[in-house]
């Protein structure tokens, strides 16, 4: 019987092989793809322990990010095929004077894989792009990510231009990035923040599925 | 009265260029920028340490991942340049650095960053090096080369005070063609970390009186 704990230690050990034959094996054995994802995330958060710690470098968490994204991919299909719609949609970016897509990416594959429909705009992305996705899409969560201290502007003016064009009270706002925090999150006008991807996660459940949350 | 310096190591042989001699220095790794929940507790240690001790408290760091909001002596002045990190000290302003990164986006290295890659075995070349042993070199590329994918010229900072500007280059040209990027170079500028050290504590400095917490609005207004 597939064992969720080994799954995520598998993870956390950056044992590749061993992780994705043991999310085959979970699939395989009817174990619930929300369950192996949960499993699978609890795996990243001892990653980003360890690397707090200092067990593990930098080669380590992009490892994790790299395994992560093939475990993603099987069980993509399978969330799919659990007949649930997208949970709902989520407009995501790195903020403009920032070109880093490494933890944007990772997020947004966490919520693609958690059934959110991510409207993923890439990179170095100006206010004006976020709005335009915002109206036609008619997503009602925005997530803005940043590596550089130079994004808290950059961030700021997103929110101040989701009020000024009236978007402000039905647009919930998250962001996060190696530097965000609570006070990032005050300092921009944000609804909410997140250390890490399981966390975004916990925020769009909570905004989105209101009933599940 | 007497005033001490805690500062990064990407800085400090440029400042020793001009530290008068009875300033005291505490120096720490580049590599702990990369963590700044940790470098925060050992910059807030070093500065207990020497609360008190000293009428000031130089910092020789920016903004840098936030690690510096919420530092606070009780007994000693703080002062800290009011910049993001220390490419927009060499680069001589806040301003400077947004250009040349909304010109097209840019990894920099001065002579303190390739001095503290080298000693402390970090950087990205490091970085390649550590995943190759582990994942291999094709996994190495993958990787660490996704890492550096945004960034499309590496711009060496030159500063005054540069030890070996021949030793620098080749290293900088090696990670530019390394990770596929145009070399570049730019004359720095070490104008703020005089003025810190003089005492010219203008409208680019944060002044934080004893019992004063630095904010991250210090640093963005």
């Amino acid at each position: 019987m597939p064992n969720l704990d080994a799954i995520k230690n598998a993870l956390a050990e950056l044992d590749e092989d061993l992780a994705l034959q043991l999310v085959k094996d979970a699939l395989a054995a009817k174990v619930p793809a929300l369950d192996i994802l949960t499993a699978c995330q609890d795996g990243m958060t001892e990653v980003g322990r360890r690397f707090e710690c200092q067990d593990y470098f930098v080669s380590d968490l992009m490892m994790s990010g790299e395994i992560f994204k093939q475990i993603g991919a099987l069980l993509e299909p399978e969330l799919k095929a659990g007949g649930s719609t997208a949970v709902g949609k989520i407009v995501f970016g790195t903020v403009k004077g920032d070109i880093h897509d490494i933890g944007k990416d990772i997020v947004v594959n966490m919520l693609k894989s958690a059934n959110f429909d991510v409207i993923d705009l890439g990179v170095d992305v100006p206010p004006e792009k976020f709005i335009s996705a915002l109206k036609e899409s008619g997503a009602t969560v925005l997530g803005m990510s940043g590596l550089l201290t130079l994004a808290f502007d950059s961030m700021k003016i997103t929110v101040q231009a989701l009020q000024t064009e009236g978007l402000r009270e039905n647009v919930r706002v998250m962001i996060g990035g190696g530097p965000v925090d609570a006070n990032v999150c005050r300092f921009v006008g944000a609804d909410d923040w997140g250390a890490d991807a399981q966390q975004a996660v916990r925020l769009a459940k909570n905004w989105l599925s209101p009933v599940s949350a | 009265m007497t005033t001490k310096l805690i500062a990064c190591r990407v800085m400090i042989d440029e400042i020793r260029c001009f530290l008068p001699p009875e300033v005291e220095a505490e120096v720490f790794e580049i590599s702990q920028h990369i963590r700044p929940k940790l470098l925060k507790a050992a910059l807030q240690a070093a500065i207990d340490r020497a609360d008190g001790k000293h009428e000031f408290i130089l910092l020789g760091y920016g903004l840098c991942s936030n690690s510096v909001v919420g530092l606070l002596a009780h007994k000693s002045t703080l002062v800290v340049p009011r910049i993001h990190d220390c490419i927009g000290i060499f680069l001589g302003s806040h301003a400077a650095y947004q250009q040349e990164m909304a010109r097209e986006p840019a990894f920099f290295l001065t002579q303190g960053y390739i001095a503290g890659y080298v000693a402390e075995n970090s950087g990205p070349l490091s970085d390649f090096e550590r995943t190759a042993k582990r994942y291999g070199k094709q996994r190495a590329e993958k990787l660490i080369g996704d890492m550096m994918k945004p960034y499309k010229r590496l711009v060496y900072i030159r500063t005054p005070g540069a030890l070996d500007l021949e030793a620098d280059r080749a290293y900088s040209r090696d990670m530019a063609e390394h990770f596929t990027m145009k070399y570049e170079e730019r004359e720095g500028t070490t104008e703020l970390l005089h003025k810190m050290v003089n005492g010219t504590w203008d409208r680019d400095f944060i002044v934080a009186s004893p019992g004063q917490e630095l904010t991250l609005e210090n640093f963005m207004n």
